[in-house]
């Protein structure tokens, strides 16, 4: 009898453990490329072509934010494609986030020689563009931040919460 | 002084059990029962409605401003605490130093501190600007990656505050498992069910007793400490910063003074309280009320004496700034509520230098309401006159409080009051075994 | 969304907040807008996302430019700094110009052109026969305006202009002295006496700017002595050396009693001791001075004054020296002073067919014995331009939205003359018509564009290559070579006797409301609850009384009186204002609009007492209590130090309080600054830069009187024992041992690196420790989700640099620290060391005398540095051991 009912018991054990792990799976599991407008590769243009980043986020080394290609561009090599019927409005959908709390600036980490895929994954080889694997939390940040030999040339550990926050 | 004896003779231990255990079946306390249940419910609505604005619009419904900015809702969280101290005092320090006569009061008194100290750490949480964000006071890893700020005296009261609850319903508990399992084997159906699983299977072996014992002496011990250091954490709140009437070392002894004094005075209302309401008078007797007027004109004396210390340093500290607050306190915008605490406070308790009066229910009962009611006052005193006019008089701005904190304030009461009944109701209010004990050794 | 004063005053707060609630969270994690990334489709030049982009412009006052450098983000117009190029401004601007933003952005501004549309008004305009045509501006100084209304006269129209703090008594005076109307320019800089008899020098107006940097230029010298005669505490009354207050009939006798004492005229009899003592040394200082000093005369006193004090200037020296005479920069009218009045008499007369309104309200603005209401109702057409749907507009036939500066193309000059091409920063937000359009349809060019009219009148000035130099005025902002021209003229030596008014009965002052001004800032909720410089209050315009009085007739600050002159009476709160002369009363300009008004602004319409020949003085007035009080909104409602002079100058330097903690080192940067208190007039300039800058949310009245206003620097005014008036700006301290640093426990206010007293909104749960702990209560705190009941249209104005603080957050000044950042990183970028001087803060980029200095304490030959030596330097509070980043320079007192 008892050992019929350690049985149960742990096998009821097993099948929560297994349950949880599903939930944890699904609920934590690297968040699907969304869908966008345009199937845009980034392994094609940045993998196979090799594309410098810069030439299509052309606001990166002065500007706090990247910038994203106007049409004019992609119509800059895509000249004969592009006759066909342009979007009068290409709305991408955004997967690199941060909150507005964050003020991320793009140059100044360019300028301190961060490469992209440092924070962005590599997108190079991404058919579909997708969220970077580890999540922008602030402690993602910290990792170098508090780093005493950081990548950033001779600034040592750049605590400063106003360096983002303000 | 001839001894009295603290319980009277007549009593047997049955006689004891079916006085604690039976209240709940005398149709007359019933009725007493639901009659106070109904004055509560009302406040516990005021509580929920005030609350629920709060939520909704933000702290900007108080009267609170930049420089008050801190309101009734910190007086509240002082003054609440404040109260729970007495009983933390009588159950844990009479416990450790042998004083037998506690065994009548230690069990309601544990529960109004346990229910005083709850309502004293909602405020806190109330008051929060982000009150969904109170966490961030745990030192818990986070995504984030940062830690409290532990120099800050708030973050230590986050903690102590959390204890004071932890400890005061461990010690609480504990001391109740062999009364539940009184209760346990008097019940039937679903509340000897209830009551069972409550008494952790006590049998009361003599085991039992002995582990029971460590426990209960080892958590009268982390109890005790806490009675100084979480009220010198609230009085650190307002000591840390530079402001005159707050920055001074005197604060952390004068707020255990007065928490503890204004502790009692609510111990004597709420023990006049269940002796007459539930027929206590067996197990509560005059001898108790005695020895707890003296302790009441005790504490109260000790807190004037930080009254004129806190006042001389004022004076002696030369300060044009110090001298400036403390002759607001007594003369400017709020000193209604400085010379309000110093009546009610030092008023009524004169008359338990005679033992008439201490012998006297009402008199009793009135000076521990003036006393409560006083030490309100003398928080209001200390926050809002510190903070309405600190240094800048550029900066000088008076406070009201508004209906919404009032409403909140005696929504509180109103909660304190309806956990109290249920308490009342379903637990045993005296300690059973307690009380027997002392019979036992008084023979 | 409603008006900004609705949402937050009296019974509707509740409702608005909600609806803001609501509104907020819907705007929330759901947006497309944060969702979605939407590129240009074709990326146009010069800008770069997240760069601001700079354009040189002028904003208007009263007709005269104020130059600037405006801020565009992503074409958003957000911050507007006084152009340094700009020989009038140097880079400094007024507080009515800082809150230009928040008027482009008004949610009250008229939306569309009515009863018609466009065309319909152009048929209808160039119906009008020129010769029956009216039309009623402000002040004109842009040469394109004046041509365009040269050619218009030319056609048959008559030009009249309305001022409501209009120039005629000095265009009376300057006939009366020189037989023509010239401007007169004081250079404050050059003198070491300055005799103010009556005469806001330092106060707003058009040319505020440049007054206060050249009387803080010999300022810093210890130079001018500043003697003051007025009825009311004025901004000059309250920083000058000698102030006399004195009810406004007796000053012509003042004048009189100087110009005898230097030997024009004689003198009458009459003068109290006093009154003869503050004369005879003001004689004396302008005598010992010779061409270093100046004898100004204000518009209340006659204009036989005002030519008087030309006349002394002269005798003594002055003129051409520090008083210099120039050709007009204001075009003058046909009619001169009495262009208005002929206007209405016209009117009146049934002889006006059609009258254009160019932006203006005269039906509120109007003195009210020339009952221009029912003047104006006799013409049969009536077209008003402007940016309200006013009171004027409500009159009119026709009503038609007014391009705001920012979207307009014109021209401006400032009060020296110097022109600035005003050009738009972005197209009429509210399908506005710019007024160049408007006359060109009038005129029967109903497709003319604003631009190329412009460029018509610039044509020939500019010369050949026309396009080049064009582009190159537009860049700089300014057009070189159009100062005003000096004139050579002599003040007739005639003796000149003032009329003096009787004595019985009370004197009315009238002023210009210091944030409101005429009441075109009346809308404004930023200037509503810009504390008014000397009261400290907001949202509502007072009759000011001495305390004298007010103690005489029981009279409690915010209690309701009559004041009854000349046959028509108002009511107002009263308030006494320490300062006043005994028997007057001083009446505010600007409140009481009928119309676009906003909710929960109080006051009175003190032009329901003004008379066109008097406009500024009324003797013979009553005042009675009402029995009646209403709440007034102060920030500081202890305008008095309570004997704590030690808080405004150096103090035996204290003994260091033991500290348990480590002193800071600040390896590259230590920011700091001094605020000198000899220099600041209150102006409030800083306080409006700041809430541009900053994102700061407008509270409304009730909030303000319940302590909760949120600006980050406040101006605090005290009066001491002595009558002596004391501002001082009070931003965050940046303490080096900041109390609010050890208050809070979870970490969300921290010291920097670099010296900043950090505060983090995102980490912040509103305990509130920190400003219960900062001993200068410099902390501000989000009561309620402020920034969701401002107007929806003022979302444009936030600067995308700053966060926009959430409910239950606490705020307060940073220094600017997107500034600090911005700057950091360009020097990184481009290997450099930060200069000094190469950015400041907000407040100190605006400040007209540049009494506050910013910089890094780590570079010893930063001025902020340099300042720290100076004797007068100290720090508030600092016995506390608080160690403030912010420091200040005693003022110095005299005698």
């Amino acid at each position: 009898m008892a050992a019929r009912a350690r049985t149960i018991l742990g096998l009821g054990v097993a099948a929560l453990a297994v349950a949880g792990l599903a939930v944890f799976a699904l609920v934590f599991r690297p968040l699907a490329p969304p869908e966008q407008p345009v199937p845009f590769s980034h392994a094609i243009h940045a993998g196979d072509l090799a594309l410098d980043c810069r030439f299509c986020h052309w606001a990166v080394e002065t500007a706090p934010h990247a910038g994203m290609p106007d049409m004019e561009t992609c119509a800059g090599c895509h000249w004969p494609v592009a006759t066909r019927p342009v979007p009068e409005r290409l709305a991408w959908v955004r997967v690199a986030k941060l909150p507005d709390h964050a003020y991320f600036d793009h140059s100044v980490h360019v300028a301190a020689d961060i490469a992209c895929a440092s924070c962005h994954g590599q997108v190079a080889g991404m058919e579909r563009t997708r969220a970077p694997d580890r999540p922008w939390t602030m402690l993602f940040c910290l990792d170098c931040h508090r780093a005493r030999q950081t990548p950033i040339h001779g600034a040592g550990r750049l605590t400063n919460c106003h360096a983002c926050h303000r | 002084m001839a001894r009295h004896p603290i319980l009277p003779p007549r009593q047997d231990y049955a006689m004891v059990t079916a006085e604690v255990a039976d209240v709940a079946h005398n149709p007359v306390i019933r009725r007493r029962w639901w009659l106070a249940m109904a004055a509560a419910v009302p406040l516990v609505v005021a509580f929920l409605a005030s609350t629920g604005l709060l939520f909704w619009l933000g702290t900007g419904v108080w009267g609170i401003n930049i420089p008050v900015n801190w309101g009734l809702a910190i007086i509240n969280t002082v003054w609440w605490v404040g109260i729970g101290h007495a009983g933390t005092l009588i159950s844990s320090l009479l416990l450790l130093m042998g004083e037998g006569w506690r065994n009548s009061l230690n069990r309601f008194a544990e529960a109004m501190t346990l229910f005083a100290a709850t309502m004293a750490g909602l405020f806190p949480i109330l008051h929060l600007g982000r009150p969904e964000l109170f966490y961030w006071n745990f030192p818990i890893p986070s995504t984030f990656g940062v830690w409290p700020q532990f120099r800050s005296p708030l973050a230590w009261d986050f903690f102590s505050f959390v204890s004071y609850v932890l400890v005061s319903l461990a010690f609480w508990y504990v001391g109740m498992i062999p009364d539940l399992a009184t209760l346990r084997d008097r019940s039937t159906g679903a509340a000897k069910a209830v009551y069972g699983a409550l008494a952790l299977g006590w049998r009361g072996s003599a085991v039992h007793w002995a582990r029971w014992r460590q426990a209960y002496l080892g958590i009268a011990a982390a109890a005790f400490h806490l009675v100084i250091s979480v009220h010198s954490g609230v009085a650190m709140l307002f000591a840390g910063g530079p402001i005159p009437g707050w920055h001074t070392t005197i604060f952390p002894p004068y707020f255990v003074l007065g928490a503890v004094f204004s502790g009692f005075a609510v111990v004597i209302m709420l023990a006049i309280g269940l002796r007459t309401a539930f027929r206590l008078a067996p197990l509560i007797t005059m001898r108790h009320l005695d020895i707890l007027g003296r302790l009441l004109l005790a504490t109260g004396l000790l807190t004037l004496y930080a009254y004129l210390a806190d006042a001389f340093h004022a004076w002696y500290s030369g300060d044009s700034y110090e001298i400036r607050t403390l002759l607001d306190r007594v003369g400017g915008e709020y000193a209604w509520s400085a010379w309000t605490a110093v009546t009610l406070n030092f008023g009524a308790i004169q008359l338990l230098w005679w033992r008439r009066p201490r012998r006297s229910q009402a008199v009793l009962f009135l000076a521990g309401l003036s006393v409560a009611a006083g030490m309100w006052f003398e928080r209001y005193m200390l926050v809002v006159s510190g903070l309405y006019r600190d240094y800048l008089p550029s900066a000088w701005h008076t406070y009201d409080a508004t209906l919404w904190e009032w409403l909140l304030f005696a929504g509180t009461g109103g909660v304190f009051v309806v956990l109290f009944l249920l308490f009342a109701r379903w637990l045993p209010m005296v300690s059973i075994f307690e009380v027997k004990e002392e019979l036992e050794r008084r023979g | 969304m409603p008006a900004t004063g609705e949402a937050m005053n009296g019974t509707v707060s509740r409702r608005a907040v909600l609806k803001g609630l609501a509104a907020a969270g819907l705007a929330g994690c759901g947006d497309e807008a944060s969702r979605l990334s939407i590129p240009y489709a074709d990326q146009p030049e010069g800008i770069t996302p997240g760069v601001p982009a700079w354009y040189a412009t002028a904003m208007e006052f009263q007709g005269y430019a104020q130059p600037v450098l405006a801020e565009s983000h992503m074409g958003r117009p957000t911050k507007l700094e006084g152009n340094p190029d700009s020989p009038w401004a140097r880079g400094a601007t007024d507080a009515f110009t800082q809150a230009a933003c928040a008027i482009l952005y008004d949610p009250q501004r008229s939306l569309a052109i009515r009863p018609g549309d466009w065309a319909g008004f152009t048929r209808v305009v160039m119906g009008v026969p020129a010769g029956g045509l009216r039309i009623l501006t402000g002040t004109v100084t842009s040469p394109t305006l004046a041509r365009q209304l040269a050619a218009l006269t030319e056609a048959g129209a008559r030009w009249h202009v309305h001022e409501p703090v209009g120039r005629e008594t000095m265009m009376r005076a300057s006939r009366l002295a020189f037989g023509r109307v010239v401007d007169t320019h004081l250079l404050l800089e050059s003198c070491r006496v300055v005799v103010v008899v009556d005469d806001d020098l330092l106060g707003p107006g058009p040319d505020q700017v440049r007054r206060v940097r050249g009387w803080a230029e010999a300022r810093r010298h210890g130079q001018p002595r500043l003697m003051v005669a007025e009825p009311t505490l004025s901004t000059t009354g309250a920083v000058a050396q000698d102030r006399l207050a004195v009810a406004g009939r007796r000053l012509p006798l003042l004048v009189e009693a100087i110009a005898a004492e230097l030997g024009l005229g004689a003198r009458r009899p009459g003068l109290t001791e006093a009154e003869k003592d503050w004369a005879s040394a003001a004689a004396l200082a302008l005598g010992v001075n010779p061409g270093r000093g100046v004898l100004t005369v204000g518009a209340p006193l006659p204009a036989e004054s005002l030519a008087l004090a030309h006349a002394v200037n002269q005798a003594v020296g002055n003129t051409g020296r520090t008083v210099v005479h120039t050709e007009p920069v204001a075009v003058v009218p046909r009619d001169g002073e009495d262009s208005f009045r002929a206007l209405v008499e016209d009117m009146a007369a049934g002889s006006v067919e059609a009258v254009l309104i160019l932006d203006g309200n005269p039906v509120y603005t109007a003195p009210a014995d020339l009952d221009f209401r029912s003047a104006l109702v006799r013409v049969p057409l009536k077209i008003h331009a402007g940016l309200f749907d006013d009171e004027t507009a409500a009159l009119c036939d026709w009503h038609v939205p007014l391009a705001h500066a920012l979207e307009e193309w014109t021209d401006l000059r400032a009060p020296d003359g110097t022109a600035t091409i005003v050009q738009p920063l972005i197209d009429p937000v509210f399908g506005a018509r710019r007024r160049h359009e408007i006359l060109a349809a009038v005129m029967g060019e109903s497709g003319a564009e604003a631009r190329r009219i412009v460029m018509d009148t610039w044509r020939p000035f500019l010369g050949e290559p026309f396009e080049p130099l064009w582009r190159r005025v537009l860049h700089e902002g300014v057009v070189p070579g159009t100062e005003a021209q000096v004139a050579r003229v002599t003040a007739s030596a005639r003796r000149l006797a003032s009329p003096i008014a009787d004595a019985d009965g009370l004197e009315l002052v009238f002023r210009p409301d210091p944030t409101v001004w005429d009441g075109r800032y009346a809308p404004i909720a930023w200037l509503q609850e810009l504390p008014k410089p000397l009261t400290k209050l907001t949202w509502d315009a007072v009759a000011a009384i001495a305390p004298m009085l007010a103690a005489r007739l029981g009279i409690a600050d915010g209690d309701v009186v009559e004041i009854a002159a000349a046959g028509r009476t108002i009511t107002a709160p009263a308030w006494s204002l320490p300062g006043q002369a005994g028997d007057t009363v001083t009446l505010f300009l600007g409140y009481g609009r009928q119309r676009v008004a906003l909710p929960g602004a109080g006051g009175y319409d003190a032009y329901r007492l003004r008379l066109a020949d008097s406009p500024w003085v009324l003797g013979g007035a009553g005042l009675r209590r009402t029995g009646a009080h209403v709440e007034l909104a102060t920030t500081q409602p202890h305008r008095h130090l309570h004997g704590h002079e030690e808080l405004l100058s150096p103090q035996p330097e204290p003994a260091e309080p033991p500290s348990l903690y480590p002193d800071w080192d600040y390896p590259r940067f230590a920011w700091g600054m001094v605020i000198d208190l000899d220099l600041c007039v209150g102006c409030n300039a800083c306080v409006v830069a700041c809430q541009a800058e900053n994102n700061i949310p407008v509270v409304g009245k009730s909030e303000v009187a319940r302590g909760r206003e949120m600006h980050w620097l406040r101006v605090d005014v005290y009066h001491d024992d002595d009558g002596a008036t004391h501002f001082a700006p009070i931003p965050c301290m940046h303490c080096e041992k900041a109390p609010c640093e050890m208050g809070c426990p979870v970490n969300a206010t921290v010291h920097g690196p670099d010296g900043l007293n950090q505060m983090i909104y995102n980490r912040c749960i509103g305990t509130r420790t920190c400003s219960s702990y900062c001993p200068y209560k410099v902390r501000r705190f989000n009561f309620f989700d402020y920034a969701a009941i401002q107007p929806d249209t003022h979302r444009y104005l936030r600067n995308p640099d700053v966060t926009v603080r959430a409910n239950g957050v606490m705020e307060k000044c940073t220094y600017c620290v997107q500034r600090i950042r911005r700057a950091q990183i360009e020097a990184r970028a481009e290997e450099r060391p930060v200069a000094d001087g190469s950015f400041t803060t907000a407040c100190a980029q605006a400040c007209p005398s540049r009494a506050i200095v910013f910089g890094d304490l780590n570079d010893p030959r930063s001025r902020v540095a340099a300042l720290r030596g100076d004797p007068r330097h100290f720090a508030m509070l600092a016995h506390l051991g608080t160690r403030p980043r912010t420091t200040y320079l005693a003022r110095i007192r005299e005698s």
